[in-house]
């Protein structure tokens, strides 16, 4: 049993990774899903408002509901908000990257416009804080968010924690760029034991290291300083293309944790990767000799397409075109949102007072919710939300 | 042995019934016992009847002609005990079997009972001529198979003395070596001490140069004398030479006996000879690691997870930052070779 | 969920025990969703219907058993009505207020991702209603090692016996550690026993993964007896080495049938430690004297050498000895690590282990019952005082700056 089988016994692998094509038809399906469910509900709501009306209208209601692409670009701004309030409360590294992954796994099998995002943000960042062993306790992070309860973060963890299906691990590329430049180092240091069935040895790679061409393709030998140099830049270039770029891209659900690493690794120095790939595959078939071995050449593919799809999400913050588009997307989801989902606080009361065949007035009901799609909605019509209290 | 000088203590004392001495007068004495008729004596009067020859026995009633190589000290106080175990021993001689012979649980209990009630019919006497007369002939009959059952029973014995011979002589080995070991790496550093003492004498070079170069020399060397056992988990190791499993029997009767003697139901058809070895001990029992894209070394350059490893508390608390290591090394590696466009569609 | 050695999935067509990956497992696609009736199904989404094909896949039989933490049930697959599942339903949203309880995820998520055939296996989670959590765990219905080795009466074993059972648990240990999760609760009674015969580590509600430095970990974990020194030292950082003294303390029980270590409060169990192995010094354990609660005790008692081992232990022999006395080395940092305790010499000496279907095993309706014990109580529950103290140690989770957990 090799690494490889490890990982294929993680549930990242066995439920969160797709192929590119399962990936797209998985949202599309989901969005289908909820788009007619809210058609309905809203239908629903106003034949019950509607009453007095002797309504012969039976025709779904002309609701316009998000688009997949709508809903992705919704989806991704808050996990970056999700990201600022991390940053700014100053919680570790695998809190804020877990929390992401939480949410844009949420949204693969639910829609927006089932369960609005910004309800569903806190709470992921709270259950982030229970799995990655930061724990606070619910009273103390109410306290951090302005005009939230403990309530309002808790309602929707239940809901959360289905729609992930019960699995919390994530794994991330963090400890593995480390693990790769650790590597690296021995190598120019000249202490790196070759993987199993190498036929290089350990004054082979450092030679080899040192004689890696430079960016621009030129060959010269660096010194060992150079190249430790040399190692630490590719680090940091690496590590800033993994914060952002691993995390709000679709690069979980599509690649392993070190294949997303090495990825980065070649977008931030190609030679040197090219060489550290070389080298560890040497243990494989055909993996020892100057050229190639076939598997070699179908990972650089792979991870040249990854490293694409990484560096393409930019780094920067959204721009005017961008955030006008955010607010036209959050408009139209005023007016198709699932009326009854709404009020989630509720709902949670609900289920939770039992089953026990309490009779409610459904009239009052369906007044009470719009009620409180009312207030919600207008707290909700500032998309960038109340500023963050210190 | 009690029985034999002073059967029921210090104080009382007992008397030979053939020369009627006491063991008070000769504390010494050792009475011996005839598998003939059982009549207890002490061993000057064996002596003194004995030696020119078979002679009756001495006791009133008795007359039977003894042997004198056939006496021996009873291992008994109770005599009836002692004769029945002598015919039982004799017995057992003759119809020794084994479980595994027998077809089944069931046969072999029963030939198990029968034996017995063989065994309890010499003892109280009954129809002992004819169990006698047959025993004879099925031991003249089966002598091969006898013989072979004998050896079986031999060599388990000789298997168990082995392995323990075996242990103790590896423990010793691999004691000898760690000490061997031992030396050579303390005359090792002492070499590289006294180089690095020669190099800073003499060149100007760089001291703190000199003293890492050292350092990473030894690291080497100490990795390359551990490497052979990172990740294979298999022992691989046979404990000594008497690890096979002998099952089988090579020559023997068949079945049952012949009929002159006695026949014995549900013995198993003899097999030919396998010689079953038991499997290698797995430590893991099947699932071992063996990295395919990497090999753990003993210590990495990290600053982060070096520097720990100085907090106080840390280490010695058992958190080791080199832990953090071989899980980054995992993280790493894990997963490389899995196309997942192949491996999900 | 842990892909499980018992064949109750049929997509997984697994016969060796390696675990190899299960077929496709993520989401299935599905077009809008239509019943019988031809209306679309409203109020179901996608892991909604999921959950509920889930939970329609097995159906419960009776109550095992019932605590404050959870109810366990026995229960089988609809389409197998012989096969075994014990159904653990944890209570919600009860108790804590701040949401699902940490030790709740802890189980869920280590049982997820661990899969070897000596760590208990979870089939499937699902949520049913009024938001409670239900695991479909394995059922094991032969009690646990304790069991074992309190009946000196009925269950009588040897030093193969225990070579089997210590095997099984060093496997067991190992494979956490390889996957860099600390289990923190190793005793007897969470060594529950398949109907095979091969123990199963069980109980993850202590657990957490491992390796990351400056992380600040709760000393406050494992039950008294089993415990190691940095822990009653309040160490705030430490490693697999705690697993494996507990595992050393659970020996050393195999071999005597009662607690070796057994301390009435958590200076008594250092006192104990000190008595039987010796007491902590700055020679014998560099830098034990930055811990925490370390206190130099007056009398200094000198590491015990193998000689008296011998006296209470020798039945399993010179290398059973020598084994044991690895375990439970005082310096974290000399203990022997999980793998090589799997790799010491005593495995390939005679005696060899007892073949699993060999081993003694209790049988009957009080084993089966002692199963719905043992999976009802809430993993983190410190057993500290026996029974005496029902209520469930809370954790220690102090002030959010300086968090450990």
């Amino acid at each position: 049993m090799n690494e490889d089988d490890i990982y294929r016994t993680s549930t990242q692998f066995r439920f969160w990774t797709y192929t590119a094509k399962a990936l797209t038809d998985l949202r599309a399906s989901s969005n289908s899903l909820a788009a007619s469910r809210v058609r309905d509900a809203i239908k629903r709501s106003r034949e019950q408002g509607s009453k007095s009306e002797t309504s012969t209208n039976n025709a779904v209601p002309e609701v316009d509901c998000l688009t997949v692409e709508e809903e992705q670009k919704l989806v991704g701004w808050y996990c970056t908000k999700a990201m600022e309030f991390c940053d700014f409360s100053e919680f570790p590294k695998a809190v804020k990257a877990t929390a992401v992954q939480f949410l844009k796994r949420f949204y693969l099998s639910t829609s927006p416009m089932t369960y609005h995002p910004k309800q569903m943000m806190l709470s992921a960042i709270y259950l982030a804080t229970k799995v990655e062993n930061f724990y606070i306790g619910i009273a103390e992070f109410a306290k951090m968010i302005p005009k939230t309860t403990a309530d309002d973060i808790l309602a929707p963890e239940f809901l959360l924690t289905q729609g992930l299906r019960f699995t919390f691990d994530v794994r991330h590329p963090y400890r593995s760029l480390e693990g790769g430049i650790m590597e690296l180092h021995e190598m120019s240091r000249g202490s790196y034991i070759p993987p199993h069935g190498s036929s290089f040895t350990t004054e082979d790679v450092r030679v080899g290291i040192l004689k890696v061409k430079s960016h621009r393709g030129k060959p010269a030998t660096m010194t060992p300083d150079e190249c430790a140099e040399r190692i630490k830049r590719a680090h940091n270039k690496a590590g800033d293309i993994l914060t952002k770029g691993a995390l709000l891209t679709d690069a979980y659900f599509l690649y392993t944790p070190s294949q997303i690493w090495m990825s980065a690794l070649l977008a931030a120095d190609k030679p040197l990767a090219e060489f550290y790939l070389h080298i560890i595959l040497s243990g494989t078939p055909n993996g020892s000799v100057s050229e190639p071995s076939s598997l070699e050449l179908r990972l650089l593919s792979l991870l040249e397409q990854c490293a694409g799809l990484m560096t393409r999400s930019s780094s920067r913050g959204p721009d005017e075109t961008e955030t006008m588009e955010l607010k036209r997307i959050d408009k139209k989801l005023y007016h198709c949102r699932n009326p009854e989902k709404i009020d989630l606080v509720g709902m949670n009361k609900a289920v939770k007072e039992g089953s026990n065949g309490d009779k409610v007035d459904e009239e009052k009901v369906v007044k009470k919710r719009k009620i409180e799609r009312d207030r919600a909605a207008k707290e909700e019509q500032d998309l960038f939300g109340a500023p963050l209290k210190k | 042995m009690p029985s034999a000088r002073r059967p029921n203590g210090i104080d009382e004392s007992v008397i030979c019934p053939v020369c009627k001495s006491s063991t008070y007068l000769n504390p010494n004495m050792i009475f011996k016992v005839n598998p003939e008729c059982y009549h207890k004596m002490c061993d000057s009067c064996v002596e003194r009847i004995f030696t020119s020859g078979p002679a009756p026995c001495p006791v009133a009633g008795c007359g039977k002609t003894l042997r004198k190589n056939r006496f021996k000290i009873p291992r008994f106080e109770d005599l009836a005990v002692e004769r029945e175990c002598d015919i039982r021993a004799r017995v057992a001689q003759i119809l020794n079997h084994s479980e595994a012979d027998f077809d089944s649980l069931r046969t072999y209990n029963d030939y198990e009972e029968w034996k017995e009630e063989l065994i309890m019919d010499l003892v109280s006497g009954n129809n002992v001529q004819e169990w006698e007369r047959k025993l004879k002939e099925h031991a003249k009959e089966n002598q091969e198979s006898i013989k072979a059952n004998a050896r079986h029973e031999e060599d388990l014995r000789e298997q168990v003395k082995e392995d323990e011979r075996v242990r103790i002589e590896r423990s010793e080995l691999s004691r000898a070596e760690a000490q061997r070991e031992f030396q050579e790496e303390l005359a090792e550093r002492e070499a590289g001490r006294k180089e690095v003492i020669n190099k800073i004498l003499n060149t100007n070079s760089d001291v703190l140069r000199v003293a890492k170069e050292a350092e990473s020399v030894l690291q080497k060397r100490a990795a390359a004398r551990n490497q052979p056992s990172t990740a294979n988990g298999t022992m691989g190791v046979t404990s000594g030479s008497g690890d096979a499993n002998i099952t089988g029997k090579t020559t023997g009767s068949v079945g049952a006996a012949k009929s002159t003697g006695f026949s014995i139901s549900g013995l198993k058809k003899i097999q030919p000879q396998t010689k079953e070895v038991e499997k290698v001990y797995d430590a893991f029992d099947g699932l071992s690691l063996q990295f395919k894209y990497y090999s753990l070394a003993e210590k990495y350059f990290h600053p982060r997870s070096n520097a720990v490893d100085k907090e106080k508390g840390h280490a010695s608390g058992g958190y080791l930052g080199w832990d953090y290591q071989r899980r980054a090394q995992m993280d790493a590696h894990a997963g490389l070779g899995i196309f997942v466009e192949e491996e999900k569609a | 969920m842990a892909i499980s050695p018992n064949n109750l999935e049929p997509q997984n067509a697994r016969e060796t025990k390696a675990p190899a990956a299960a077929k496709l497992k993520s989401l299935p696609v599905r077009r809008n969703q239509v019943d019988s009736a031809g209306k679309i199904e409203t109020g179901a989404d996608l892991t909604e219907h999921l959950n509920l094909e889930i939970k329609n896949k097995y159906e419960k039989d009776r109550k095992l058993g019932e605590g404050t933490y959870a109810t366990v049930f026995l229960g089988h697959l609809k389409k197998d009505p012989k096969s075994e599942v014990a159904i653990k339903k944890i209570k919600v949203m009860q108790e804590y207020k701040d949401g699902i309880s940490v030790s709740a995820i802890r189980e869920i998520k280590f049982l997820q991702e661990l899969s070897h055939p000596n760590i208990i296996a979870m089939h499937d989670v699902y949520s049913s209603k009024n938001q409670n959590l239900c695991l479909v765990l394995e059922f094991l219905p032969l009690g646990d090692l304790e069991m074992l080795i309190r009946d000196s009466e009925g269950i009588r074993y040897g030093t193969a016996d225990i070579k089997a059972w210590m095997a099984m648990l060093g496997r067991g240990v190992w494979w956490c550690h390889e996957n860099f999760v600390l289990h923190r609760d190793i005793k007897p009674n969470n060594l529950l026993i398949a109907a095979n015969g091969e123990i199963k580590l069980a109980d993850f509600g202590l657990a957490r993964s491992f390796a990351d430095p400056y992380n600040r970990m709760t000393w406050n974990v494992i039950t008294r007896w089993y415990r190691p020194p940095e822990l009653l030292y309040r160490a705030r950082h430490y490693g697999g080495a705690v697993d494996v003294w507990s595992v050393g303390c659970v020996f050393a029980e195999l071999i005597l049938r009662v607690p070796y270590l057994a301390g009435t409060s958590d200076v008594d169990q250092l006192d104990k430690i000190c008595q039987a192995i010796g007491s902590p010094t700055e020679q014998n354990w560099p830098g034990v004297s930055e811990l925490q609660d370390y206190v130099k005790s007056e009398s200094i008692r000198p590491l015990q050498k193998k000689e008296s081992f011998l006296g209470l232990f020798g039945t399993v022999g010179e290398g059973g000895v020598d084994l044991l006395m690895s375990t439970l080395i005082l310096d974290p940092r000399r203990r022997v690590t999980a793998k090589q305790f799997l790799q010491h010499r005593w495995w390939t000496s005679e005696p060899r282990p007892t073949k699993t279907e060999n081993l003694p095993r209790k049988g009957g309706v009080s084993a089966r019952e002692k199963v719905g014990e043992d999976l009802k109580r809430r993993g983190g529950e410190l057993d500290n005082d026996k029974g005496a103290d029902k209520v469930a140690r809370k954790l220690d989770f102090g002030n959010r700056s300086k968090q450990a957990v």
